[in-house]
């Protein structure tokens, strides 16, 4: 067992996985992949989902092997203790790194939309307070909240698209399959590498009310990414076409600028703000959950909630200092970050998923001996 | 110039103010509760945490895992990535 006492349903564990996956896939990959892809780029979110899917499928039936324990004390049991201990750490690593970035993405969509004259490491300080509020109140708190929001989230974003939708121009997705190849398997790897993110859950499993129910968490989760990015990205690619939203640095938040129903519903786009605030945060909550949790079960600690106040800093700066500018970090994104993704998350899933099968043939050889 | 150090040493000030208040609040909880080992990994997060700020603020060069990322997959990269 764990340090983490608390409970989530399966209903949970599915919002928290779509939450944390979807959060920033809606606002950031819509650029990213019509710049690889173009036009075709829905074509590349069809092949990600398949991909996101089979991750899914690796990464739970690994987790099912050992549906009460977590990644580190299976790490453990499967590489032993150091090395185990060094691949839960790596794992842990990742997910920091992952959260600075984050923290910044936030902080560069608030102030260039909303707030230009604040300076920059406010939001970041801000934002990591937030987070470090919900993940000491704990893995059960910030599940609840992330069930009241998310739905909120995905409701709000129905409605932007559905009002977006008379301006659309289904045109604008021809001509059809002209892209190059490579450049639409590429946008795939880059969301696929999202859905491999998913890979956290391992450490939720055993937190489940009942863990062998985990492997339902797979097909809604992609059902639900797979309808969310397909709607956004032919949307926004229907909406402003493909050159001009791979040039935006946030294409969501602009078609949410665009929408409007008469004189009455304007500048929907600070609802939008709002919730995607709250879904960033959770999201960013959960992967500092995991975090920290890791380093709290690798030095074999009682309780993860002393470790969180010092993360706290270690998180700032690296969110502050990490990148250099904007251009350094959609270059980071597009290229270097999909491929850290994927070797980190499918790397250590089928390093321990290989480990397990290898013991146990060991014990079967022992028991029929 | 003058107001630059100065308010760099605000900063610090302010960063190590931080550090302290983090300190008081944890440090009481677990001595009362004797995690000896929580205290110790607690004190190295927070020493490592508490030199990067100061670190970051004074300008000093902190080692970068985004650059050591792009170190590693730079070949990798070079041979995949199409356009």
């Amino acid at each position: 067992m764990g340090i983490e006492k608390g409970k989530i349903s399966l209903w949970q564990a599915i919002l928290l996985v779509s939450n944390s996956i979807l959060a920033s896939m809606v606002l950031i990959t819509p650029a990213l992949l019509t710049k690889e892809a173009g036009q075709d780029a829905w074509l590349s979110v069809l092949i990600a989902g398949v991909v996101g899917c089979i991750i899914g499928f690796l990464v739970i039936s690994l987790g099912l092997r050992f549906p009460k324990q977590n990644l580190v004390e299976y790490s453990i049991e499967l590489l032993g203790p150091w090395f185990g201990r060094a691949v839960s750490i790596i794992f842990a690593l990742f997910f920091l790194h992952l959260n600075a970035y984050l923290v910044r993405a936030f902080s560069v969509l608030l102030i260039t939309e909303t707030m230009p004259e604040t300076p920059f490491s406010v939001f970041n300080i801000l934002m990591v307070i937030l987070v470090v509020y919900g993940v000491y109140l704990g893995l059960e708190v910030f599940s609840r909240v992330n069930e009241i929001i998310f739905p909120l989230f995905i409701l709000a974003g129905i409605i932007i698209f559905a009002l977006a939708a008379p301006e659309m121009d289904f045109e604008q997705l021809k001509p059809y399959l002209t892209h190059s190849f490579p450049g639409i398997l590429w946008g795939s790897l880059i969301l696929a590498s999202f859905y491999a993110e998913g890979a956290f859950v391992l450490m939720l499993i055993p937190s489940m009310r009942n863990p062998k129910e985990a492997k339902k968490i797979v097909v809604p989760v992609t059902i639900i990414l797979l309808f969310v990015i397909f709607i956004d990205v032919a949307g926004l690619i229907s909406l402003f076409g493909a050159q001009e939203t791979a040039r935006m640095l946030f294409p969501t938040f602009e078609l949410a600028k665009t929408v409007h129903l008469g004189a009455f519903l304007e500048r929907i786009e600070s609802l939008v703000v709002g919730l995607w605030v709250g879904s960033v945060s959770l999201k960013i909550m959960a992967y500092y959950y995991v975090s920290v949790i890791i380093f709290a079960e690798v030095f074999n600690l009682k309780d993860y909630r002393p470790l969180v106040l010092p993360y706290a800093f270690i998180l700032v700066v690296l969110s502050l200092t990490g990148w250099t500018d904007t251009n350094h970090v959609r270059l980071y994104l597009s290229r270097y970050h999909p491929l850290l993704t994927i070797t980190v998350m499918v790397g250590t899933t089928l390093l321990l998923l290989i480990a397990s099968l290898f013991k146990q043939r060991d014990t079967k050889g022992g028991e029929t001996q | 110039m003058r107001i630059r150090v100065k308010k760099m040493f605000l900063k610090v000030l302010l960063v190590l103010l931080l550090g302290a208040g983090v300190a008081y609040y944890e440090v009481p909880k677990l001595l009362q509760q004797q995690l000896k080992r929580e205290l110790i990994v607690f004190i190295c997060f927070l020493l490592i945490g508490v030199t990067l700020a100061l670190a970051m603020i004074l300008d000093l060069p902190i080692p970068n895992p985004t650059n050591a990322v792009e170190y590693i997959f730079s070949p990798v990269v070079r041979m995949l990535y199409p356009g």
